[in-house]
């Protein structure tokens, strides 16, 4: 992240200059290269292990189906985030109409729905469960719980940590809504998880 | 120290943590989180869900093997890349089908050949309307893939002119 700037653009410039003369080689390095990030970032939308490698696999060949006409002036990171971004998105629509019969209930507003048994165990020690497997059951059972959009634009903010207005310019909304979305649901995942955290500090 | 009990501004927290203020604002806020415990609590454990979020989900991408992916990825591209001759030479070696090479030689002769009386023909309909005579076994297949039409026509007696137009 905190590499040179010049450095990287023009090795990035000559990579993309290489993919669009077609080098196979250049195609393995794009793909070593960004295939993490850009899982991270589909896997923060999606939340779904499987389905955000075929959107970073799908990512890679509009890549190369589109190289072509990419303009050497933009950042092929952008690019790639942004067509991540999208892919997963279409993936979490596809998903909600298909199987809108499993759509959980709108919770009630005081997140008094939330209840593990853990919570109320004699040996309940908060410090111990956070690095615990059953802790992240615990946090990724809640983000699941969050509104699709208010999830996909907290996570291009924590995961990615793209500015307001940075997501405002991907998604196309206004910024207030990202702001009160992130805003949102970063509330109710604190609601949610109160009881795991507030005794730690 | 003492004011505990303000109630807190979560849209100036908010913004606060995600870098949204701007520097006259941030001063203010950082000068009130050293007064205010409450507010000092309510980041901490926004701070916590937050790491606790970008750890995991990080900890996944580094766990990932995306090797399947780029067998798949690759396999695809190859796909994408070859020729489709190249393609359906190689569906031929499957040994599902074998064709010999003469014959489809010969199909594309006759296929031609029987196009020659029909000059003002244009769409592949029209074609198949002109060809006639005796053949001793016609078969029509489509390659897996790309769904291209393969019309494999095995001829035995000469072209009588028989009318088979319809
Ligand atoms: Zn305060």
């Amino acid at each position: 992240m905190s590499n040179t700037i010049n450095s990287k653009e023009s090795d990035e410039e000559r990579l993309v200059a290489r993919l669009q003369r077609g080098s196979e080689e250049a195609f393995v390095l794009l793909v070593q290269q960004y295939q993490q990030r850009l899982y991270k970032t589909a896997y923060g939308i999606t939340l779904e292990r499987e389905e955000s490698l075929d959107i970073v696999q799908e990512v890679f060949l509009k890549v190369h189906r589109y190289i072509g006409s990419f303009k050497k002036d933009s950042n092929l990171y952008t690019w790639l985030h942004r067509m991540t971004v999208n892919e997963s998105l279409n993936w979490i629509r596809k998903m909600k109409r298909r199987f809108k019969w499993l759509h959980r209930p709108v919770e009630s507003e005081d997140g008094n729905d939330f209840i593990y048994p853990e919570l109320g165990s004699e040996d309940y020690a908060p410090e111990k469960l956070f690095q615990d497997k059953e802790m992240k059951t615990i946090l990724f059972d809640q983000m699941k719980k969050l509104p699709e959009d208010a999830r996909a634009i907290f996570m291009l903010r924590e995961i990615d940590g793209l500015s307001y207005d940075e997501i405002a310019d991907i998604l196309k909304i206004k910024r207030g809504t990202v702001s009160s979305r992130i805003f949102y649901a970063r509330k109710r995942l604190k609601e949610n998880l109160a009881g795991y955290f507030d005794q730690t500090t | 120290m003492k004011n505990n009990s303000h109630k807190i501004d979560h849209a100036l927290l908010n913004a606060w943590m995600d870098n949204e203020l701007d520097s006259d604002e941030y001063a203010m806020f950082d000068d009130h989180l050293k007064e205010c415990p409450a507010c000092r609590k309510e980041v901490m454990s926004h701070g916590q869900i937050s790491s606790l979020i970008t750890k995991n989900i990080e900890q996944a991408a580094e766990n990932t093997n995306f090797g399947p992916m780029n067998q798949r990825l690759f396999d695809a591209l190859e796909k994408r890349n070859k020729p489709w001759w190249i393609r359906l030479a190689r569906f031929m070696g499957t040994g599902k089908v074998l064709i010999p090479a003469g014959t489809l030689a010969a199909v594309v002769l006759v296929f031609f050949f029987s196009m020659q009386p029909a000059a003002s023909i244009s769409g592949p309909s029209a074609l198949v309307s002109s060809v006639s005579g005796d053949y001793a076994s016609v078969m029509i297949m489509e390659t897996p893939n790309e769904q291209q039409t393969i019309i494999w026509i095995q001829e035995t007696a000469s072209i009588d002119n028989k009318d088979h137009k319809g």
